[in-house]
């Protein structure tokens, strides 16, 4: 108990004032790499200028990641340079700012390396103002604190949260626990992007999976199933299905297994191959998943010219209705 | 005063002094059924959120599915999934060309569509032998959409010594050879399940209705398995070569494009017709000689006997079949392809007759008879729910197909001449309804008459899935995604005598 209140007056310290933090990352500083030498950062800038073609803004975007290495106070130093590396549009906003923001996430817990994380993937539109984004992190850090979340680790995966408000991420979570009650942190922390996507999209893929591949809440919670494309869940459910492998569960069999087979996690192994030998046990081969895949993608759009013709039909049929009418 | 009916509480009662109903109201520890009912299936949407909660009535196709799974499954092992995935996709079809129609532009079209010839299959000069092998063979082999079709040219059929595989021949003086003793009295084997024969209930146990109502023919698949005690000759003869004439396109290896629709010329008659690539195999497999009386025993929808005037070597075609419907049918596809060709005035003939009584008018009759049987149809009984024989009233018929077919090919191996040959076929995967018929057929031949016979087999017409449980006595084509056609046996019987 003594150590929990501990931690958590540590915690309020490294809110409210920023020399503390600054203890902190020291601590922490040997995580992250030294203060580059100039030799490094000749090597990391020809690194930096093949990635993105030397011009005016890259050269801007260049002198702001050396002078952010080259502060003194900062604990990031050479992340910057992973930063620039994979997100450069970042640094479109100031030395200072952006100093500014890692000593936010470093302030609330997260290592440099975790930092560095978020900041690859964090839009610029995301950040507005230093108060306005710590008071946003702090509000998403009672969240996850809430729902028993590592806020971290979302953070990392979807920092574009941040950019939305509370309550849409209050109606996301009423909205996820109408089917996942009982586990719905695992869900976001299997699946981060449930916060994010769009509903329309979401309730789709999770309604194909519950109730058309009748896969228990439990098991989509924890195989990170919503973080794949609806399309490609589908392809492989009707690959699955028409070849007899996949078999759906049964009510009368409740107590026994309440799951379909083979597991919603062997179905979204990303790599082909390895999905087949998995779910199939090598009865079918890559290249008739491929050719599978191809006349499904005839069938889809051969029912939709359908479909079209029918509503052109139909329409054709009601204004001729009217003329009559007349 | 209410009557309360005791065995149903909660339910509207007569009352006499109203002289009506009246609900009579239930009291603290009565509960209504449908209550406990609702509460059971709440607490089961809570915990199970993805289960139905009732399962409704099975389809057809479903009962189908389910009831090739299990029979299927057990045959074809781990060739099944894509078995079963070919069967419940897309068949590829052929464009069969009509030649009595301005066929050079035909093809043309076709070509230009990006489908080529099934001619330009066509292995070089020499006709290649290959062995049944498995359709999963070694990578080496030519690749598995090409047809190893054997060239007309090369060498005749004639020119050849047969060649005879190991095989008991039956010796008619041998007689108790040709005595079936009862223990081997069934489809495809030497067992047989009787009425009281005892039956485990943990082979029952678990089946539901449907299944196990099919479990006696269930029995047909698994006696199918010990086939080989019993012999048939067996002659490896070369041939039959592809027809000069006849011709088909195909849209190339894993292409899905379908051919528009036919269309009617100057001429008046269509310029192709669509069908299963497959289906022309058995046309190919008759060996049709210039001159050749020909039966086309069950024609309907008349796509053979189409191709079968296509080879233009019949002199004499017949097309029967019993459902009028169906031969109308028959006589409407050839109106459509022939009209007009003074050619064919007297060559093609339709009869409505039941097949299996053919043989009483027409014995001895025909050099060339092809008995395409109707059959489980596996690939239109596993998508249509509509007329599906998986349908509680086709049941009968159903399970019937076997009795019928063999006594369809009985009368056609009466029909043919001696010198002449019967080709079976089905389209189904189903032993029993393949192997399992040919063998009761020649069975009761060699039973009941003097006719003897042989079963040829087609190794050098195309390669086959023939490890010895798909087909035995003839050849299967099986259905695959990649090149989707079939599924399709074929068995050619050589009468001698």
């Amino acid at each position: 108990m003594i150590r929990w209140w501990v931690k958590r007056g540590a915690h309020l310290v490294s809110i409210q004032s920023p020399l503390p933090a600054r203890q902190v990352l020291a601590q922490h500083s040997h995580q992250g790499p030294p203060q580059p030498g100039l030799a490094e950062l000749e090597r990391a800038k020809v690194k930096f200028m093949s990635f993105h073609s030397p011009t005016e803004p890259s050269e801007k975007i260049w002198s702001q990641v050396v002078h952010l290495t080259q502060d003194e106070n900062s604990v990031m130093k050479l992340w910057w340079i992973d930063v620039a590396m994979t997100n450069p549009l970042l640094f479109k906003l100031s030395a200072q700012k952006l100093q500014a923001i890692s000593d936010i996430f470093l302030r609330l817990g997260a290592t440099p390396r975790e930092a560095c994380l978020i900041l690859k993937r964090c839009p610029k539109s995301v950040i507005l103002d230093a108060t306005t984004f710590e008071h946003k992190c702090l509000e998403w850090q009672s969240f996850c604190d809430q729902l028993r979340l590592p806020w971290v680790d979302v953070l990392t995966e979807i920092p574009v949260v941040l950019g939305l408000s509370t309550d849409t991420w209050r109606d996301r979570i009423a909205d996820l626990r109408e089917h996942f009650s009982n586990s719905l942190s695992t869900l976001i922390v299997e699946s981060p992007c449930v916060l994010v996507e769009d509903w329309g999209s979401l309730s789709e893929k999770i309604e194909f999976l519950l109730f058309t591949m009748q896969v228990s809440p439990a098991s989509i919670s924890k195989s990170g199933a919503l973080g794949h494309d609806c399309e490609m869940l589908r392809s492989r459910y009707l690959f699955l299905d028409r070849s007899g492998i996949y078999k759906h569960p049964s009510a009368k069999s409740l107590e026994l297994e309440d799951t379909a087979k083979p597991n919603i996690n062997l179905i979204v192994i990303p790599s082909v191959p390895k999905f087949l030998a998995k779910c199939t046990q090598g009865c079918l081969s890559v290249e008739e998943y491929n050719t599978f895949l191809s006349l499904l993608a005839q069938e889809d759009m051969e029912s939709r010219d359908a479909e079209e013709q029918l509503k052109t039909g139909l329409r054709e049929y009601e204004s001729e209705d009217e003329d009559e009418s007349h | 005063m209410f009557a309360v009916n005791p065995l149903r509480p909660g339910w509207l009662t007569w009352s006499e002094s109203s002289a009506r109903f009246t609900r009579v109201i239930l009291g603290p520890n009565q509960v209504r059924h449908s209550k406990v009912a609702k509460r059971r299936k709440d607490t089961q949407r809570n915990l199970a959120p993805h289960l139905k909660a009732s399962h409704g009535k099975r389809t057809n196709t479903q009962l189908a599915l389910s009831y090739f799974d299990d029979h299927y499954g057990k045959i074809y092992g781990s060739l099944w999934p894509s078995l079963r995935l070919g069967l419940l996709s897309r068949t590829k079809n052929a464009a069969l060309v009509n030649n009595f129609n301005v066929a050079p532009q035909v093809k043309d079209q076709l070509s230009a569509l990006g489908a080529s010839s099934l001619r330009s299959y066509l292995p070089g000069q020499c006709p290649v032998r290959l062995p049944p092998t498995p359709r999963r063979a070694t990578p080496a082999q030519p690749p598995p959409d090409r047809p190893t079709i054997s060239d007309p040219h090369v060498e005749p059929e004639e020119s050849r010594e047969p060649e005879l595989l190991p095989s008991m021949p039956l010796d008619p003086d041998v007689l108790y050879g040709r005595v079936i003793q009862p223990q081997s009295q069934s489809w495809a084997g030497h067992q047989t399940l009787h009425q009281d024969d005892y039956v485990p209930p943990t082979q029952l146990q678990g089946l539901d209705a449907e299944l196990e109502a099919e479990f006696v023919d269930s029995q047909h698949y698994d006696s199918y398995l010990s086939v080989g005690s019993v012999q048939i000759e067996i002659r490896a003869e070369p041939g039959p070569y592809f027809p000069p004439h006849l011709d088909a396109y195909l849209f190339p290896y894993s292409s899905f494009e379908a051919f528009p629709a036919p269309k009617r010329t100057l001429a008046d008659t269509f310029n192709y017709f669509c069908l299963d690539a497959a289906s022309l195999l058995p046309v190919v497999a008759m060996g049709l000689a210039s001159g050749d009386r020909v039966l086309d025993m069950c024609a309907a929808p008349g796509g053979k006997s189409l191709a079968m005037l296509q080879t233009l070597l019949p002199s004499e075609l017949m097309c029967n079949d019993e459902n009028a419907m169906r031969l109308r049918r028959v006589s409407h596809v050839m109106d459509m392809y022939l009209k007009g060709v003074k050619e064919m005035a007297g060559v093609v003939s339709y009869k409505r007759l039941d097949g299996s009584l053919m043989h009483s008018m027409y014995s001895n009759y025909f050099d060339k008879v092809l008995c395409d049987v109707p059959c489980l149809t596996d690939r239109v009984t596993a998508r249509d729910d509509h007329n599906n024989l998986f349908s509680a009233s086709n049941k009968h018929h159903r399970l019937n197909l076997p009795i019928t077919q063999a006594g369809l090919l009985v009368s056609a191996l009466k029909c043919v001449k001696p010198g002449g040959s019967v080709v079976y076929s089905t389209c189904t995967l189903s032993p029993i309804q393949n192997d399992g018929v040919v063998f009761t057929a020649l069975k009761t031949i060699w039973e009941t008459t003097d006719i003897e016979c042989y079963v040829r087999p087609f190794h050098d017409l195309m390669r086959f899935h023939g490890d010895g449980r798909g087909a035995k006595y003839g050849q299967l084509v099986l259905p695959d995604i990649t090149r989707n056609f079939g599924p399709m046996y074929l068995a050619r019987i050589v009468r001698t005598r």
